[in-house]
């Protein structure tokens, strides 16, 4: 896992996320303090680290 | 944030991590120059300055996950192994069945070999994959038949028979799990 994905949060609760990522929803085991609206980086079903907004969408957009 | 404990674990996390600079996220905390000041360090049998293994924004935190779920304070060299041996293959081969890929995803596998010849800085390195021509800057003095793991066209490290013939049966299971669909 060389490189990660970066999706949107769109739900948080008891150690599960949703995220958007591509316009498809992803769910995620986490343990992040994240809020909807946060970007997270994810990879096996799981998310890795929380991202700052600036960071993602400068990777997001270099991947359109 | 969690430390990397050890000058081996320090070391084999930089020597599979360091093919993935280029990669977006790791790329705005890691210059070229930098990748390039780290790759001259670790070949002349050196260390950067502590911390710099957290700039590696993917492999990182996933050590961290691994390191907590074994009940540890710290990132030791099981962990590392255990990332890049085992969990970076099941992870990208997870991934790939969920529809996510990214640019050379598959490109990406760690893979055991063994070394079959060498000419200057590169080595034919003999994988369940074919022969792959690597870079061996980070392990020149190994001989020829040396087992070792291969990432991104590089010898990242020697390595056990007992986890080559482990890593060997992994991408066996893998490719069978595939072919069943």
């Amino acid at each position: 896992m060389c490189q990660g994905f970066i999706g949107k949060v769109k739900s948080s609760e008891k150690g599960l996320l949703v995220v958007e990522y591509k316009g498809k929803y992803v769910e995620l085991r986490s343990n992040l303090q994240v809020s909807q609206g946060d970007y997270v980086l994810f990879a096996s079903g799981i998310a890795l680290d929380k991202v700052d907004k600036e960071e993602a969408l400068a990777v997001l957009g270099a991947s359109k | 944030m969690m430390g990397i404990k050890g000058d081996d674990a320090r070391r084999t996390f930089l020597v599979f991590s360091l093919q993935c600079c280029s990669n977006p996220l790791n790329r705005i905390h890691i210059s070229s120059e930098d990748e390039a000041r780290v790759k001259k360090l670790i070949s002349d049998g050196m260390l950067p300055e502590e911390g710099f293994e957290q700039r590696f924004r993917e492999a990182y935190p996933f050590c961290s996950i691994i390191a907590a779920e074994l009940g540890k304070g710290s990132i030791d060299l099981e962990v590392v192994e255990k990332y890049f041996y085992y969990q970076h293959n099941y992870t990208l081969d997870h991934d790939l069945k969920e529809g996510l890929t990214f640019r050379d995803s598959v490109d990406c596998k760690v893979y055991p070999g063994r070394i079959i010849s060498m000419d200057g800085r590169s080595a034919d390195v003999l994988t369940p994959v074919g022969t792959l021509k690597c870079d061996r800057q980070f392990v020149m003095d190994l001989p020829k038949d040396t087992m070792v793991a291969v990432h991104r066209g590089v010898i990242a490290k020697q390595i056990t028979p007992e986890d080559f013939h482990r890593m060997e049966m992994m991408h066996r299971l893998g490719k069978r799990s595939k072919s069943k669909g």
